[in-house]
């Protein structure tokens, strides 16, 4: 489909000036006269009965208004699984889970009487691994066989065990698979728990009305489940709910789930409904809100001595922490892409959701794709390795294209996979593979290259929404109104880059709404999954086809002619025939006005909708089904350089090809891709939380854990291949969490080549290298 | 933000600073100088510091100088890590100061701050140390000045009260050769830095009249320099890999195992560095 005005073109967001100005406002920049603070009281231990809660001294605080404890919410909560109290009842099941709040006139008192809640422990057995979990060291959860869920098709739980959830894949005939197999190699991988880490730590404020109406002010990426959630917990009419949401500032999957919005509205109830703040500071969103889960996984992978995969046995252990949340759909999208991006006949997958004395998970960037295809390409490189074949020409032969099925079932075309192969032709070129793996340089240093292919669907719900409403202003210009959230990833600006193609007008003339606001912005499920630009995007061009329709009614008597002959553009309705006859958006959107006074037509206001559709969810013995519309393919490289006598080493370039299907916005989409790499980089190369042997976190602020700083980042090349997905606004695909899936993996790869040792974990530190080196030697 | 009320001083004179110390302390004040304030607040934020009392220093001249007197380099306690960087008067504190943290705090971080800080690492005072540094110490009464090795064991042994008024270098020390190496858990950090984080190793190496001065950071749980180290890396005899395995033997406690690193890993890395220390510094004379 041929654009020419807004898609494709490099636009600046349309928040940037207040962002880079220090004008933009988030959530917790919000201040009223009468406003409460709040501050949480968390665990000292990782695991451990409540014997008592001794809150005398802190209500001796003068402005302490209340101290809030599980017994004012006794029930469990969670997207999928009900299995967390918002406040710990009578045990604690990880270092940081919250306790109480305290409430009071101002946040010093709040914190200074937090200090003196005593807590009572009597501490129980640690759960600190996977391993511990699946020996059943301790049960986290005894009552696992009584929690509620809503979906029946997604958790099979297994009572008595700390696993909450086993997904299966069972595709082929693994006997035939292995028979045909020359070549099989075994692989192993580990990898850590780590944080989200956004700039703005989780927070949020409540509010009750006199009227019983709740406003709840926060920082989140789901708002409409924000407001389902209050509602089912609270038993509240949906009505009776506002959720408002400014600029996010940063999430990556860590602010799609309800936490702390359920814990200031118990604040505030317990303060006769005044509005109560609650901001976490930066060692309790690392240890009290979700972070992202660690992963064990053993491949199995085989293949003929011509390098054609035949068979895969995939086993996969999601360490969800002591609580589900997301952890139990993760693991399902982790089984349902098992293979990675390869054509794969016969499948043996088996994924498991393990409860440990962790910190639970959530969301995170990549919904799991980043560790399961960890242990995919690993085992890809030793294949590689084994059968003597280029690991990119291994990749190549059985890159998955139209025509393949998906572990799933899902019988692929070129709109819902894209083009693979030509991924890996770019990225051959951008990264210079073929001057060699592994060049030994000057003064025992080599430089070495490593790739990964990726690949990733959505999992959202099979009945998700997403709704736009333009409005118009009297000069002719536009508003636009969705439901996603702009976290940083520029989504508002492309939803108006598709409006403004579709509308064929100046995007300066379309204003979106920034703010997302429960009560008049229309539902879009929530803003993750790379999705939003799919489902609202169509859901705009619905509102914009609603408007056109709409504007050419009334041009129509206006000029004197049918609907049909007429063209919407520059601000115009014109006819087609003869450009020169048009009326302008400004004399018609609010109605038409005759000479004589008398008018038409009325206020023009268009409205969007979309739905998911076909999507089924997966049979529970054979994970059949489709979780989402398509698929995002690319492929990734890293460069290092590393020394050969200390195992320092420097990432020296960083590569992407993602088939983006469209590129809405050039920079924008080079900007989120890189943001995604960097992010796996550090992954990879630093991050993970870390736990003593008690199960409390060691490493919980930034003086202890590390991210890549701004002058670690290595040179970027990112680039794309366009195979439109027909379905989707202009053919575009989502790729906002894509940058990151492969990176860890890549630079495995090249660590790897380079020290000439298998490394399969992170983070890949020289020491760990070094220690991985004198293993081998040893 | 720091959950609990104390009062704020800020004396013009060193004495009235020592005296206010004593007069708040019988107060049960719990004072304590501030200079930068980053480990205050930092460390009151979370509870793991509580003064009622704090006087800042920033306001004593003494405090503030940053010149050549005469023979001698004289920096206040109060200049921060970036001003002794920017100055460069004494290249080797600049390396060791200028990989301390990030470039912002070094812009709050003073030295006087780093000598006497909480945290194990301390880099800037391997510069210092290697450098035979001298120390003023204002006490009640007094000024005195007084080597900084006869009162640095593992931390700044002061009395009570008694506050570190400034830090003076023979200035033909200032100009030595040098080595100084930084590694932490992530690799290495160049000067000018390019990575932040704790020392696994942190280094200070000075050539003077044929010696190596050798100091350390991130091995033991403080830092250190030794003699019998020294004496052994100097030795023009002995072949490198004998020096490596003594050296590591003079060590003044065992080596430290924590996030940053194993005692093995740390090992290693000091062996590669002595190494390298030893390969830099041969032959090489005065920079000046």
């Amino acid at each position: 489909m041929e654009t020419t005005l807004a898609v494709g073109k490099s636009i600046p967001k349309k928040e940037s000036w207040d962002k880079v100005t220090g004008a933009a406002k988030y959530n917790t920049d919000f201040n009223e006269p009468g406003l409460l603070h709040a501050w949480l009281v968390t665990s000292l231990y990782s695991h451990a009965i409540i014997k008592s809660i001794d809150k005398t001294k802190a209500l001796e605080i003068p402005g302490v208004l209340s101290v809030v404890t599980g017994d004012s919410m006794p029930r469990l909560t969670g997207p999928v699984l009900e299995d967390r109290p918002p406040l710990a009842i009578g045990r604690v099941r990880y270092f940081g889970e919250p306790i109480a709040i305290v409430v009071a006139d101002s946040l010093t008192r709040a914190k200074e009487a937090a200090g003196l809640v005593y807590v009572e422990y009597q501490p129980l057995p640690t759960v600190n691994s996977v391993k511990e979990a699946l020996e059943e060291k301790s049960l986290l959860h005894e009552q696992l066989a009584t929690y509620r869920h809503q979906k029946a098709n997604e958790i099979f739980s297994l009572p008595g065990t700390n696993i909450a959830n086993h997904i299966k894949i069972r595709k082929g005939n693994m006997t035939r698979g292995w028979a045909e197999s020359e070549v099989v190699v075994d692989s192993v991988v580990k990898l850590p728990q780590s944080v989200h880490a956004a700039m703005e730590p989780r927070n949020a404020r409540a509010e009750i009305k006199p009227d019983g109406k709740v406003i709840i002010h926060t920082s989140t990426q789901g708002p409409y489940d924000v407001k389902k959630d209050l509602s089912y917990y609270f038993n509240l009419e949906e009505s009776k709910i506002v959720v408002l949401v400014p600029l996010v500032g940063g999430g990556f999957g860590g602010k799609t789930t309800s936490q702390l919005e359920i814990l200031t509205l118990l604040a505030s109830k317990a303060v006769h409904g005044r509005p109560v703040k609650l901001v976490e500071s930066r060692e309790q969103d690392f240890t009290s809100s979700p972070g992202h889960l660690g992963l064990e996984a053993r491949v199995k992978l085989g293949a003929t001595r011509e390098g054609l995969l035949k068979a895969i046995e995939i086993t996969c252990f999601v360490n969800t922490g002591a609580y589900t949340d997301s952890g139990t759909k993760m693991t399902r999208a982790m089984a349902a892409d098992c293979t990675g991006p390869y054509n794969i006949e016969h499948v043996h997958g088996d994924a498991y959701c393990v409860y440990t004395n962790h910190t639970y998970v959530t969301a995170f960037r990549s919904f799991g794709r980043l560790s399961h295809t960890f242990a995919i390409e690993r085992a890809m490189d030793k294949l590689a390795f084994a059968l003597g074949i280029d690991p990119l020409e291994l990749r190549l032969k059985n890159a998955i294209k139209p025509g393949h099925f998906t572990p799933t079932a899902v019988r692929l075309n070129s709109s819902n996979i894209g083009n693979l192969s030509a991924c890996l032709e770019r990225l051959k070129k951008l990264i210079n593979w073929n001057e060699g793996i592994r060049i030994v340089t000057a003064h025992n240093k080599v430089r070495a290259k490593g790739i990964s292919c990726l690949w990733k669907t959505s999992s959202s719900p099979p009945n998700a929404t997403a709704g736009a409403i333009i409005t118009f202003n009297r000069d002719g210009t536009l508003n636009l109104n969705v439901g996603a959230v702009e976290i940083g990833m520029g989504i508002k600006t492309a939803l108006a880059q598709i409006l403004s193609e579709k509308l064929q007008m100046d995007i300066n003339k379309i204003n979106v709404v920034m703010e997302v606001n429960t009560e008049t912005s229309p539902k879009h499920w929530k803003t993750v999954a790379s999705m939003t630009g799919f489902m609202v995007g169509n859901a705009v061009l619905d509102a914009a086809e609603d408007v056109i329709k709409q504007l050419c009614r009334t041009a129509a008597v206006v000029l004197r002619c049918p609907p049909e002959v007429l063209q919407v553009g520059g601000g115009r309705v014109f006819m087609k025939a003869d450009p020169d006859i048009f009326v302008e958006f400004k004399n018609i959107v609010c109605g038409y006005e005759y000479p004589d006074g008398s008018s038409i037509g009325g206020e023009i206001i268009g409205r969007g909708n979309f739905i998911m559709h076909h999507l089924l969810p997966m049979d529970p013995e054979t994970g059949r089904g489709r979780l989402g519309p398509a698929w995002a393919v690319g492929a990734q490289a890293v460069e290092v350089e590393l020394d050969m006598l200390d195992y320092n080493y420097k990432i020296l370039k960083a590569a992407t090809v993602i088939d983006a299907g469209k590129v809405l916005n050039p920079k924008n989409a080079r900007g989120v891709t890189m943001g995604g790499m960097c992010m796996g980089l550090g992954y990879g190369c630093r991050e993970a939380n870390l736990y003593d042997s008690g199960g409390v976190r060691i490493n919980p602020q930034f003086r202890t854990y590390h991210l890549i700083r701004f002058g670690e980042n290595p040179e970027y090349l990112v680039d794309f291949v366009e195979t439109p997905q027909v379905d989707a606004p202009y053919g575009m695909r989502g790729i906002g969490e894509h940058g990151i899936i492969g990176m860890p993996a890549a630079l495995a790869n090249a660590l790897s080549a380079a020290a000439q040792v298998n490394l399969d974990f992170t983070p890949l530190t020289p020491e760990a290298i070094w220690q991985a080196k004198k293993e081998v030697m040893s | 933000m720091i959950p609990f009320n104390f009062e704020y001083y800020k004396p013009a004179t060193a004495r009235e600073a020592v005296d206010l110390f004593h007069t708040l302390q019988t107060r049960d004040k719990n004072p304590m100088y501030y200079g930068g304030g980053t480990e205050i607040i930092s460390f009151s934020r979370l509870y793991q510091l509580y003064p009622k009392a704090v006087i800042d220093i920033k306001g004593i001249p003494e405090c503030n100088v940053l010149e050549f007197q005469n023979d001698r380099l004289v920096i206040g306690a109060a200049k921060t890590l970036t001003q002794l960087q920017e100055s460069n008067l004494f290249p080797l504190l600049s390396w060791c100061a200028g990989r301390v943290a990030d470039h912002t705090i070094r812009n709050k971080i003073t030295l006087g701050g780093n000598i006497c800080s909480r945290l194990p690492y301390r880099e800037a005072v391997l510069a210092l140390l290697v450098a035979d540094c001298e120390v003023v110490i204002q006490r009640k009464g007094e000024t005195r000045t007084e080597p900084l090795e006869s009162i640095f064991n593992q931390s700044l042994h002061l009395d009570t009260g008694d506050l570190l008024l400034q830090v003076t270098v023979n200035k033909s020390h200032t100009c030595l050769p040098f080595f100084s190496t930084k590694r932490t858990a992530n690799g290495d950090v160049n000067y000018p830095q390019d990575r932040i984080g704790y020392p696994v190793l942190s280094t200070a190496f000075m050539k003077n009249s044929g010696r190596i001065h050798a100091a350390f950071s991130g091995l033991c749980p403080f830092p250190f320099r030794s003699h019998e180290l020294e004496e052994v890396l100097s030795d023009q005899e002995m072949a490198t890999e004998l020096k490596l395995a003594k050296a590591v033997s003079y060590l003044p406690a065992p080596i430290l195992t924590d996030i940053d690193g194993t005692a093995a890993y740390r090992e290693f890395v000091l062996r590669n560095t002595l190494a390298r220390a030893v390969e830099q510094l041969e032959g090489v004379n005065c920079i000046c």
